[in-house]
């Protein structure tokens, strides 16, 4: 029992309790407890609520629809007051003691956030990924943002994310580049534009010029292929971009208006700021980029004539075309950035002074330097950077002599203004820069260029790829170099290799000792950089330049560390040296402080800030030479500071918005090896490689080398994307998401629960399909597991309800079902049995049927374990009028059939031999463990598991665990079905609940709201909002003019549309209109009103309105959703829809509830176990109980039960009888039996009836009804004819009594006889289903095989060498129990099966008795001696139940048991509120088991009796007294015993509390005196009337 | 006056708990079916008062579906059972009144089978546009 009553608590616990896990029983669980005054945190690992039971097509034994039943749990766990839901949510860790406990959960991030979404699916529409859908057993795909089904709760979508993409980690600026790779797959390249923008505003540069550091980590290079060619992709897209315009022109206005943080409400500081950007490269322009999209005004200075940066006079334009340089910059100074060009910023703080608020210096890093070796000032030496801007200004026609041909491309014949035409070119550098040098060079005429560097051919910095595409040019390199002088010489040129004379200029020459040549790229206007950068006219002249040969390691604290090779001096000729060792920004501009060093700025690393307050500098200028991508990132960086410093200027200067940075990155995405393999096969395994001009075509001009991908090439090459970050990330959901719910910044959290209890109901998963592997699963494609057969036959499953096969969507025909896969086997570690498989196997095998007549099912079993309620009847239903096929023989192994795929299975017939036969289709019965994440649960809880990861409870204490406060219900304690779950879950509430009943009430809240305006006098004034659902509705249906059409009609005082009329702000407008207009009924035209109702209804009773003065016109679902093509007839109907719902509204009256006081207490009917359990469980809640028990005694059956003479269940009676008599709570009446019960729900009069006659009033609010059960006595096998014939039960008392091993022994209780006994070999044979499963008792008594198997065990503990035989037709030890079977054959049990037809026959014999059985499946026949034979006997209800039926008006089932109100759901309550059942009353089943049904009767009662009053419903019926004539017609129509007639008024009356509002009795009255309140005879008049009036979308003849 | 194509008007009414459920999901699933649909939600099929029937029929509705649960899965016990009751008295009674058993379905659909709602819809269209317009909207336009 619950630790509660050791003690009273010195303080009073916490109101609250934990669920984890919110399939059916977590579900049931809070629901019990929030009704009964707690509040309940639900916390669910996924994300929705429903657990493994969403998934389930039917359910046995009733075939009902598992989601038809089980929605209206959801709706009402949804919308609780009392239950917060947490999804996405686990377990970390319990702090704390029973009653304040503190729970620590993870919340994983969701990344939609459940209060905005509207469910409307927008986003998965947009989605480009596809995965595999767990719910649907992976048959069907489904996107990465998902809704787990259609109907969850919170009906809000998740994201799938493993992580962040290793190509997005490893690039500077985040790009989300697995998202338009993506998005190229699916062709929807204006998309993937969109994409690359929100991050990059130079697509076109990027996709050319970037160093993809993407592509080193793609996952694909990681798992050993080649990566996905991220950039060229890029640039693919930005191409087809370009060719589009059209296409694109959205897309861009949809950026701009954006923001670089959709979804976030713009900073109202920013609006207008005015900030200066110093510097029009990649840094520069990006940080006005983002800062003009935040709201701000930029102006951008640039002190060249053209825009760009580096990107537009650094790189050659056969690399990046200045016409992309060009267009990508338009885009961004499209966004309303002002460019001043030509102009040189001398002081960036000037410009604070003027009117700018914020400055952002990049200009970057231009300033080439020379090694100051001898002869680096004479004329011919260069520098790369001056070298490269002027070609460049020349191509755009800006510099002297300038030729440039169309796309800036040019010809080496012309007059060349840089002056290496015909001559001999040395460029000193082995980086990008170098051999961007070396290829201008050559392309402008050189006549020999070559390279020389410090680094080895290896180690050189630039790419590969790209020295090898220069030498490929036939430029020559010479690597691992030292610069000794260069030389020179008055000579004319083109006589190399005469060192001038006086020339050389000594040098120290081993280090790096550069020095800049001077002031700045000048400008244009300054005139210094135009035209030559060198004149050959200038007389002196290079010759060439003096190597060494050197072994390079590298540079120490920036100086080259190498020795010299002996003997490696080389002079290499040249008539000019082009220097490419380095860059660095000009830094005149700021103040000295700001500055580091001599080299670049100074800035905080993570803000960007200088030392100057409102001056941010970034790119190059801070960083040094570095790409393009770490300019843009720079950028980014420093529009985020200064959008944060503009909000609080003078404040310290924090990155803005925080979520976007501060080193919360989520992890990178890792492929498990094994996935990668798998991904790796199944894709496209060739890298688009480039395509290049040929090296001697190229080196001509300068148009560009490489061409782009075709469109073909892209999306094959998109398709090689394993797609390992799963969500891509690439924001399609954003865009498409117009109630701004999607958040893919969202981050794990850590929650603290401050609770009294934790109840955990993790629930349950299915073995592996391959646990089997000689059965082929995955291997052949049409066998499939029991999970994915039902997937398949459910009408909403990947296949709409279609039974086919996986192979080719073939109907099959033969179905063979293959039980106890991963159950009941030791050689797979799952040796107990898992309960449930038999049962739904039978469903499924008739469901099957049910959906393709001519299916044939064959269900090959060991044991057919059908023991609960209905199921024994159900089984042979399948097998006798379903034509399902029961063949006891296990399948040894499955091969396919060549060629058709279809299925041989291999068993072993009845005669012992093996026989083939082929099926279409082979349904694995997959066994049952828990839940994954289960055993990680139970370690950090501390919690006890056994070997098979499922919780212990200790024996008797149903759903308790071995933590005090923690209690476990469902699949997590055993394998187990519904509605042994859901009483469990009671059970575990009723612990609960026990644990924390002083706090009850104490966190549960009540709805407040203001008092209800009195609209009876009023005319019916409506109010209509019309609901676009973004566009969903709003795409099909024209909702201005719907609203138009409303207007019109009568009665409708008010009309508007609103963008999704379910949001908060739409709450709050509703309620503003409601009084600005005198609005007094409300219509909502949006989606349906099972979800969106009970909103609506709160909002207007905020607003003082009756809740029920509100209609719903469902106009998504029923509307726009299902007639998308046709824009007319979707308009026509929703004003359909509207009018009707309007005429109705006008109509509608106010409803209220009933209310009814409560009365606390509980009767408790029976003193067996159950009623014990039932009225301890009450008073433990702190609820008065009368406890009526017809014998003189407590205790029932419970008195007689010793199993396997295992005296605990003495002990347990024992302390449950104590218990009860010391609990001052607890009435107990012996000897008394109900006779008369009046009254109903809340307020019940009870009278019993001792035996002396004497009568006595109970008053009470609910009733248990726990009457019990009984033994049958067997009429046959000698039974009572023989004294050695006797049940299980007397030999459980012989046993007990007893050494009981001898058959002689009757009871002496003799130590000495019993050893004597012993080694005897006594010889017992039990005979099994002595009763049950026979025409008397059509149904299995659960209980006996195990009974039989532990009295077995005991004999054989006490005797080894007995004979005990076990004459069984199944052996149904489920669960755990198993284990005792297995048990029982080692320890040399035997066990005969036989069949009902051919049952054993029991004849006395010389020595005790002679059993003669046809064992099956062969059919020998045994004679067997037995000492003494054992029935098992039926179980059946006590008499008296009838009786007791009638008085409570509850229903009995055809065996006599009572009927509980649903099979499944409702296994302890009965239809009408107020009696609830448990034990033997409801069904044969163990003690434990009855147990756990008490105390979940116990708290289905207590849920009702902890309310104050009760209240009817409101949706009920009513009886005009005028119009009736009291003829009984809905008394005898209604189901809940709501109606009578009422002897002093004479007419027809409803108990309001008992009403449920069906309105059975309103259509079958005869006078119409009877009328539904919500749907009176007028209302839906009035919406019939509407709906025929409207103009309907007749349609000119022909058109339709 | 345009000549029109027949466009047959159904007045459905269906059961809170299944086949308006069903309904919902075919929408939530975008299967498509015609527009000649207009839905009265009823707490259970076996709220259909004979006068919900006769009335659309008598004022033009071409058909009248009645939905609801499968046998043995009313929320309320049997409340379909006691629908299909009176569906077949129906049948019998409305032939008396000149009207064809035909404009009257009854269905049975779950909260999962949308696709069966969405089917239901389309041949009941289908068959009422073979039976041509209910005479007493030719009556009515009289």
């Amino acid at each position: 029992m619950a630790k509660s009553e050791e003690g009273t608590p010195e303080k009073r616990p916490v109101g609250a309790v934990a669920v984890i896990g919110a399939g059916i029983g977590g579900m049931q669980a809070a629901l019990d407890l929030a009704d009964g005054g707690f509040k309940v945190y639900l916390a669910d690992a996924g994300p929705a609520i429903g657990g493994t039971m969403a998934q389930l097509d039917k359910t046995f034994p009733t075939n009902d629809c598992a989601m038809c039943i089980m929605s209206p749990k959801l709706v009402e766990t949804g919308r609780h007051l009392n239950i917060e839901i947490l999804t996405m949510a686990e377990v970390v860790s319990l702090g704390g003691e029973p009653g304040d406990f503190t729970l620590r959960l993870r919340k994983k991030p969701r990344f939609v956030d459940t209060k905005t979404c509207t469910g409307c699916g927008d986003c998965a529409a947009a989605c480009p990924i596809q995965r595999p859908d767990p719910f649907n057993a992976n048959l069907s795909m489904r996107k990465a943002i998902y809704r787990r089904y259609p109907q969850a709760i919170p009906n809000a979508f998740a994201i799938e994310k493993r992580g962040e993409a290793p190509c997005r980690h490893a690039c500077p600026i985040e790009q989300r580049a697995m998202g338009y790779v993506a998005l190229v797959r699916e062709g929807r390249f204006a998309d993937a534009y969109r994409t690359i923008r929100q991050d990059n505003p130079f697509p076109s540069v990027c996709g050319r010029v970037c160093n993809h550091r993407c592509e080193d980590d793609c996952s694909r290079a990681t798992a050993g292929d080649t990566a996905v060619s991220i950039m060229r992709l890029k640039r693919f897209v930005s191409d087809w971009a370009r060719s589009h315009p059209d296409e694109i022109q959205p897309m861009a206005l949809a950026l701009a208006a954006q923001g670089p943080n959709a979804g976030r409400s713009p900073l109202e500081a920013l609006q207008g700021a005015r900030v200066a950007v110093v510097g029009s490269g990649p840094a520069g322009l990006t940080c006005a980029a983002d800062l003009a999209r935040l709201g701000c005004r930029v102006t951008v200075f640039e002190a060249l004539p053209v825009p760009g940066g580096m990107m537009r006079v650094g790189i050659p334009a056969y690399r990046l075309p200045v016409v992309e340089v060009q267009s990508d910059v338009s885009d961004v100074l499209s966004l309303g950035i002002e460019l001043v060009l030509n102009h040189r910023v001398e002081d960036a703080s000037e410009l604070l002074a003027q009117d700018f608020q914020a400055v952002f210096v990049a200009v970057g890093a231009p300033i080439g330097q020379k090694l100051r070796i001898s002869g680096h000032e004479l004329p011919g030496v260069l520098l790369a950077t001056e070298f490269l801007r002027a070609v460049s200004l020349q191509s755009a026609g800006l510099a002297d002599g300038a030729s440039a041909g169309p796309g800036g491309q040019r010809t080496p014949t012309s007059e060349d203004g840089t002056g290496v035409m015909g001559k001999r070119v040395l460029v000193i550098g082995g980086g990008n820069v170098a051999i961007d040098a070396a290829m201008t060079a050559l392309r402008l005429g050189a006549l020999w260029v070559g390279m020389a560097c410090l680094e080895s051919r290896e180690k050189m910095p630039a790419h590969d790829w790209e020295v090898r595409d220069a030498e490929a040019e036939g430029i020559q390199v010479y690597p691992a170099r030292t610069f000794k002088e260069i030389t020179g010489s008055d000579d004319a040129i083109g006589d190399p290799g005469t060192p001038a004379a006086g020339g050389t200029v000594s040098g120290d020459t081993n280090s790096a000792n550069e020095e800049p040549d001077g002031r700045a790229p000048a400008p244009a206007t300054g005139g210094t950089a135009r035209g030559r950068c060198w004149s050959a006219d200038a007389g002196n002249h290079v010759t060439g330049v003096r190597t060494a040969r050197i072994i390079f390691r590298g540079f120490v604290g920036g100086r080259p560390d190498f020795d010299e090779v002996p003997g490696g001096e080389e002079l290499i000729p040249c008539d000019v040296v082009i220097f490419a060792i380095g860059q660095r920004p000009d830094l005149a501009l700021l103040p000295g402080e700001a500055q580091a060093g001599r080299r670049t700025i100074a800035v905080e690393g993570e803000t960007l800030a200088t030392q100057v307050p409102g001056i941010f500098a970034g790119g190059d200028a801070v960083t040094g030479t570095a790409f393009v991508v770490d300019a843009i990132a720079s950028g980014h960086r420093a529009a985020r500071s200064i959008s944060a410093y503009l909000c609080q200027p003078g404040g310290p200067v924090a990155v803005w918005p925080p979520a976007l940075d501060a080193g919360e990155r989520p992890a990178q995405a890792v492929l498990d090896p094994q996935e990668a393999r798998a991904l790796l096969a199944a894709k496209p395994d060739r890298r688009a490689e480039p395509r290049k001009r040929p090296a001697n075509e190229r080196k001509r001009d300068f148009g560009e080398i490489e061409a782009a991908l075709t469109e073909q090439e892209a999306v094959a090459e998109a398709q090689r994307c394993l797609e390992c970050g799963i969500c891509s990330e690439c924001l399609q959901c954003e865009f498409a998401c117009r109630a701004g719910a999607v958040r893919h910044d969202d981050r794990e959290e850590t929650v603290d629960l401050n609770v009294g209890a934790v109840i955990l109901a993790p629930g349950l998963k299915t073995v592996a399909g391959n646990v089997r592997p000689e059965y082929g699963y995955a291997v052949f494609p049409n066998v499939i597991t029991s999970l994915e057969f039902e997937r398949m036959l459910s009408a909403s499953g990947p296949y709409g309800g279609v039974v086919q096969r996986p192979s080719d969507g073939r109907h099959p025909r033969k179905i063979a079902f293959i039980q106890c896969v991963g159950s009941r086997d030791l050689t797979c570690g799952q040796d107990y049995c898992s309960s449930v498989c038999c049962m739904y196997t039978a469903k499924e095998a008739i469901m099957a049927r049910e959906h393709d007549a001519n299916v044939e099912p064959a269900i090959f079993y060991m044991d057919v374990r059908a023991f609960g309620k209905g199921f024994e009847r159900y089984y042979k239903r399948a097998e006798h009028e379903q034509g399902v096929r029961y063949v006891r023989s296990m399948v040894s192994c499955v091969k396919e059939v060549p060629g058709s795929q279809d299925l041989r299975l291999l068993y072993a017939t009845p005669d012992g031999k093996s026989t083939e036969e082929t099926f279409d289709l082979v349904v694995l019965a997959m066994g049952l463990r828990p839940a994954d994440g289960t055993l990680e649960m139970a370690e950090r809880l501390g919690l006890r598991l056994n070997r098979f990861g499922f919780a212990e409870s200790p024996p008797y204490g149903p759903a308790e665990t071995n933590v005090p406060g923690v209690f476990v219900a469902g699949a997590f304690a055993a394998p187990k079905d519904i509605p042994e779950t859901v009483i469990e879950a009671s059970c575990a509430a009723a612990k609960a609940a026990a644990l924390l009943a002083p706090a009850r009430g104490t966190l549960a809240r009540q709805p407040v709201y203001p008092e209800e305006r009195n609209v009876s006098h009023e005319d019916a004034r409506v109010g209509v909002f019309v609901c676009h659902c973004g566009i969903n509705i709003g795409g099909v249906v024209r909702v201005p003019e719907v609203v138009d059409y409303v207007k019109s009609l009568p009665g409708v005082v008010y009309a508007e549309h609103n963008l999704y009329t379910c949001s908060q702000d739409t709450q709050e407008r509703i309620k503003q209109h409601i009084l600005e207009h005198g609005i007094n009924r409300v219509v909502v035209a949006s989606c349906t009103p099972r979800t969106h109702e009970p909103l609506f209804q709160d909002t207007i009773r905020q607003a003082g309105l009756n809740p029920h003065l509100f209609e719903l016109a469902n106009i998504r679902e029923q509307d726009s959703w299902v007639h998308r093509a046709d824009r007319d007839a979707a308009t026509s109907k929703a004003k359909g829809l509207v009018a009707m719902a309007v005429a109705k509204a006008a109509r509608l009256r106010p409803l209220y509830r009933r209310r009814v006081d409560m009365d606390h207490r509980a009767l408790v009917v029976g003193g067996g176990p159950a009623g014990l359990t039932a009225a301890l469980s009450l008073a433990d809640q702190s609820f008065d109980v009368h406890l009526v028990e017809r014998e003189e005694v407590l205790g029932g059956n419970l008195r007689h039960v010793r199993p396997g003479a295992d005296a605990s269940p003495q002990q347990v009676l024992a302390d449950l009888i104590d218990r009860v008599g010391r609990n001052p709570r607890i009435s107990v009446h012996l000897g008394a039996r109900v006779s008369g019960v009046t009254g109903y729900v809340g307020q019940y009069r009870t009278t019993i009836r001792y035996g002396d006659g004497q009568a006595e009033e109970l008053s009470h609010g609910a009733a248990i009804i726990a009457t019990g059960g009984r033994a049958s006595e067997p009429h046959e096998y000698l039974y009572g004819q023989h004294p050695c014939v006797i049940t299980q039960r007397e030999l459980e008392s012989r046993l007990t009594d007893a050494g009981g091993t001898s058959p002689v022994a009757s009871g002496s209780g003799d130590a000495e006889s019993e050893d004597a006994a012993a080694g005897q070999g006594g010889a017992w044979v039990m005979i099994q289903c002595a009763g049950s499963r026979e025409d008397a008792h059509p149904y299995c008594s659960r209980i006996c095989c195990t009974q039989a198997i532990q009295n077995a065990l005991a004999i054989k503990r006490r005797d080894r060498q007995a004979q005990v035989t076990i004459l069984y037709r199944d052996i149904r030890t489920y669960g755990f129990r198993e284990l005792l079977y297995q048990e029982a054959r080692a320890a040399g049990v035997r066990f005969l099966q036989y069949n009902e037809d051919a049952k054993p026959a029991v004849a006395p014999a010389e020595h005790g008795l002679r059993v003669e059985v046809v064992a099956q499946p062969d059919g020998e026949r045994f004679t067997l001696p037995a000492d003494f034979v054992v029935l098992a006997p039926a179980i059946e209800p006590n008499d008296g139940a009838v009786e007791l039926a009638q008085m409570f008006k509850v229903p009995l089932s055809e065996d006599g048991f009572f009927l509980e109100a649903h099979a499944k759901l409702r296994p302890l309550d009965f239809a009408a509120d107020g009696v609830y059942l448990a034990g033997l009353a409801h069904s044969p089943r163990f003690v434990d088991e009855t147990m756990a049904q008490a105390h979940g009767a116990a708290m289905r009662a207590a849920a009702l009796l902890s309310r104050d009053q009760l209240q009817s419903a409101a949706i009920i019926a009513s009886v005009n007294p005028r119009l009736c004539a009291a003829c009984g017609i809905c008394v005898d129509v209604c189901p809940y015993s709501a109606r009578r007639i009422n002897p002093d008024e004479g007419h027809a009356e409803v108990l309001e509390v008992l009403c449920q509002g069906c309105g059975a009795c309103v259509a079958a009255c005869p006078n119409g005196a009877s009328y539904q309140r919500g749907f009176e005879f007028r209302q839906v008049f009035g919406m019939v009337d509407a709906a025929l009036e409207e103009a309907w979308h007749d349609l000119p003849a022909g058109s339709s | 006056m345009v000549e029109t194509a027949f466009e047959p008007r159904i007045i459905g009414y269906l059961c809170n708990w299944c086949t308006y459920t069903g309904a919902d999901l075919a929408g939530t699933s975008r299967l498509q079916y015609p527009p000649n649909l207009r839905i009265i939600r009823l707490m259970c099929s076996g709220a259909v008062d004979v006068s919900y029937v006769l009335k659309p029929l008598l004022h033009g509705a071409d058909g009248v579906l009645i939905g609801g649960c499968h046998p043995g899965d009313c929320h309320y016990q049997e409340g379909n059972y006691k629908a299909r009751r009176r569906a077949a008295i129906l049948a019998e009674s409305i032939k008396v009144m000149g009207l064809d058993p035909r404009r009257v379905w009854l269905r049975w659909i779950s909260a999962s089978e949308g696709q069966r709602f969405a089917e239901t819809i389309a041949s009941f269209t289908a068959e009422l546009k073979q039976l041509g317009p209910n005479p007493t909207r030719v009556l009515w336009t009289l």
